[in-house]
C-alpha cells in the first residue's frame, strides 16, 4: 500500500484557508502531457491547460514510461502567466517525480488557479522508443 | 519529491517558526551540480547555490542524482554543505552521501531508479538570499568518473508584509 500523506481532512483544512467557508466540490483530477517518443537531450515542452471553471491543487507529478533510462532525465514546469518555475533549474525526474511504483508527492500542495496554462518541459537523457507521459495529479476544485 | 516531512507536521513547523507572521508557502526544489568532472582520489569539488532573495527555503530532503553509471563508488563520496554567510556546516564532518541523501539514480543500471534513502529528521530553514556551498569529496582509491547533482527538496516561504 502506498502511503498518501494528504488525507481528505488535510486537504479540506488547507482549502478552507483559501476559500473560507465556501462550499466546495472536490474531485480527484489528473492532467496529462503526452510527449510521445523523444530524442536524447532534446528538450520538449507541452502545455497543460487548467480549465477555467475549476482550480487545481497539485499534489504529485508522475512520469510514466517503459524506458529504463528515464530517471536520469530532467523536468521543469512553468506557469505561463506568472513566469514562475517549479524548480530553480531543470531537475532530475527521479528527484521530484513519481516513477513506476515509487510514490513521490510534493512536500506541500501547489495551488493552481483555473484558466492557467502550465508548460511541462522534459529533457530525456536517451532516445525513447515508447511514449513518455507526465501526469499532474491532485484535486480539482469547484465552488458548489 | 518524497513525502518525508509529513504535510501536517510541516504546517506545524512553519507555524511555529514564523509565529504570528502571515506567509505564503509553495513547494519548490533547488538543484545544484556537486560533481561536474572526473574527481581524483582524495580530491573534492565545490559548487555554490544561491537561494531566492524573496523567500526562505525550508529543506525537507536531500536527493543525489548521477548522470553516469558508477558501480559502487558513489556511496563513499562525502558531502558537506556550508552556509557562506555564517560559515555554519550542515554536518560536523563531511557526511557519507549514502548516509544523508536519498539516492535518486546512482549506481548500476539495474539499481538506477529511485531508491529509498536516509531522510532529514527535522526540516532545515535556509534564509532568503543565502548561499550554500557544497563540497563533494572522493574517499575511494580511484577517480570518480560520473557527474552528479544534488536536489534540495522543500518549500519556499514568502513572508507577507
Amino acid at each position: 500500500m502506498i502511503y498518501n500523506q494528504y488525507s481528505v481532512s488535510h486537504i479540506r483544512a488547507y482549502l478552507a484557508q483559501i476559500y473560507g467557508a465556501a462550499s466546495l466540490v472536490l474531485n480527484d483530477q489528473s492532467f496529462a502531457a503526452n510527449f510521445g517518443t523523444m530524442t536524447a537531450d532534446v528538450p520538449e515542452s507541452l502545455p497543460v491547460q487548467i480549465p477555467a471553471n475549476s482550480d487545481f491543487l497539485l499534489l504529485e507529478i508522475a512520469v510514466a514510461t517503459t524506458e529504463l533510462l528515464l530517471s536520469k532525465s530532467k523536468i521543469q514546469i512553468s506557469d505561463s502567466t506568472s513566469g514562475e518555475t517549479f524548480f530553480n533549474v531543470a531537475t532530475p525526474v527521479s528527484a521530484v517525480c513519481t516513477i513506476e511504483s515509487t510514490l513521490s508527492q510534493l512536500p506541500w500542495p501547489r495551488f493552481v488557479q483555473g484558466n492557467t496554462t502550465l508548460y511541462v518541459t522534459l529533457t530525456p537523457d536517451a532516445t525513447t522508443t515508447s511514449p513518455v507521459i507526465v501526469s499532474l495529479l491532485g484535486v480539482g476544485i469547484r465552488k458548489g | 519529491m518524497r513525502n518525508v516531512a509529513n504535510f501536517s507536521e510541516l504546517q506545524a513547523f512553519i507555524a511555529d517558526y514564523y509565529r504570528g507572521q502571515r506567509v505564503t508557502v509553495k513547494p519548490y526544489a533547488y538543484t545544484m551540480p556537486v560533481q561536474t568532472a572526473l574527481l581524483a582520489s582524495g580530491a573534492s569539488e565545490q559548487n555554490t547555490l544561491s537561494i531566492l532573495s524573496n523567500a526562505d527555503f525550508i529543506c525537507t530532503q536531500l536527493v543525489i542524482s548521477a548522470t553516469e553509471d558508477s558501480g559502487t563508488q558513489w556511496g563513499w563520496a562525502s558531502l558537506q554543505l556550508t552556509d557562506t554567510a555564517s560559515q555554519e556546516n550542515w554536518f560536523w564532518n563531511p557526511a557519507i552521501v549514502q548516509d544523508v541523501c536519498t539516492n535518486a539514480n546512482m549506481g548500476a543500471a539495474s539499481q538506477r531508479d529511485q531508491r529509498p534513502g536516509p531522510t532529514m529528521t527535522v526540516p532545515r530553514v535556509i534564509s532568503a538570499n543565502s548561499s550554500l556551498v557544497s563540497t563533494f569529496g572522493n574517499n575511494v582509491s580511484v577517480g570518480l568518473t560520473f557527474t552528479a547533482s544534488l536536489t534540495l527538496v522543500g518549500v519556499n516561504v514568502f513572508p507577507l508584509r
